[in-house]
């Protein structure tokens, strides 16, 4: 899924034919995601100079708080949303964080994240704010997409896999897990290209997640992705960490606009994952679930 | 690190009301981020093109310059 402030910002002043798709594909991601009830989601998401700064900046950091305020205070009024305190999940949080240590990585905590873009505008859509809060709770995983240098996308790839592996082997009361991967696809923020859309850039990308191919994504450089879709497709990391941590899944693309209002092309594709355990439950996500 | 210390200059001001601070203040900002003469110039002509080319975080370009790129 993809993050912009412009998605909520403009959402109700968006042409109707940029806002349909998009919304029939959120609902439809939405109505699937309450049916799946997951207690969990682990959710792949990205600072924007909110949670951190150059005083210091975590290339990986993972969300131990036990709530989240979704948007951060302010966010609500200049995102247009209404400001919810969803729950967070402090046992499995600290247990991905063990594990990733154990696998070799050294991912930074916090319990303080600040969400802007990147994890409210998914929830406004997936839990319309008209609804009480839903009970579901988030683990955040933050990557660094905006900071260069960045962890490569090889490294974020073996993350989501870690993170996978940490989810398999959870010792507590066994939880239902979504997962949600947000980011790009193609903008350009605050560069010369400000505002700018490379839609066959992102139908390239969607291309490839469909066919199977996102070994492919992981070879491509970082300045070869600023050049060609903008600072803002660097967090195709998010994508490629969810896709990691979904194992095997069948990706099923909802809908791909290039959305001018939002400057950023958005796509919603849901991964439906193959149950290797042949439970018949039908799963899936936004990213997705198990 | 290329960029950095003009990132941070814009980091801490991060909206055009401070980056007008900045401006009433030129010199001393200047000397107090170390920034080269190019860097200098390029805030006070507010030519954002520069700025990235010269390794400010273009985020941070977008924060402090908002104004530059309301639609």
């Amino acid at each position: 899924m993809s993050h912009a402030p412009g998605i909520s910002q403009f959402w109700e002043t968006m042409a109707p034919e940029r806002r349909d798709p998009l919304a029939a594909a959120y609902a439809q991601l939405g109505r699937e995601l309450a049916e799946l009830a997951p207690d969990v989601i682990v959710a792949f998401v990205n600072d924007h100079f909110r949670s951190f700064s150059l005083a210091g900046y975590p290339t990986f950091c993972i969300g131990i708080g036990s709530d989240h305020d979704v948007p951060m205070e302010g966010g609500d009024a200049i995102l247009r949303m209404p400001r919810r305190r969803f729950k967070g999940d402090p046992e499995l949080a600290g247990h991905i964080l063990q594990s990733l240590m154990d696998d070799g990585f050294d991912p930074a905590f916090s319990g303080e994240l600040k969400f802007f873009d990147d994890l409210s505008v998914p929830l406004r859509f997936l839990f319309p704010p008209d609804a009480p809060v839903p009970g579901v709770a988030i683990v955040p995983i933050m990557t660094n997409c905006i900071a260069r240098p960045l962890p490569s996308m090889r490294r974020c790839h073996a993350l989501g896999v870690a993170v996978r592996r940490a989810l398999d082997r959870f010792p507590g009361k066994p939880r239902r897990v979504a997962v949600l991967g947000t980011g790009g696809i193609s903008h350009w923020v605050g560069m010369p290209r400000n505002g700018d859309i490379n839609a066959d850039f992102d139908r390239k990308v969607i291309e490839l997640v469909v066919e199977g191919r996102v070994d492919e994504l992981l070879s491509w450089t970082d300045d070869e992705i600023e050049a060609q879709a903008g600072n803002g497709a660097l967090e195709l990391r998010n994508w490629v960490e969810a896709f990691a941590a979904m194992g095997q899944y069948v990706p099923r693309p909802l809908a791909y606009v290039p959305v001018i209002e939002a400057i950023t092309g958005c796509a919603a594709i849901a991964l439906d994952p193959i149950d290797v355990s042949g439970i018949g439950h039908r799963h899936l996500a936004e990213g997705a679930a198990r | 690190m290329k960029g950095y210390r003009l990132s941070k200059a814009l980091q801490d001001h991060n909206s055009p009301p401070k980056m007008k601070q900045f401006v009433a203040e030129f010199d001393v900002m200047c000397a107090r981020y170390e920034l080269s003469a190019e860097e200098a110039d390029a805030i006070a002509r507010a030519d954002l093109e520069r700025l990235y080319e010269l390794g400010a975080n273009p985020y941070l370009i977008r924060f402090a310059f908002r104004d530059k790129f309301e639609r």
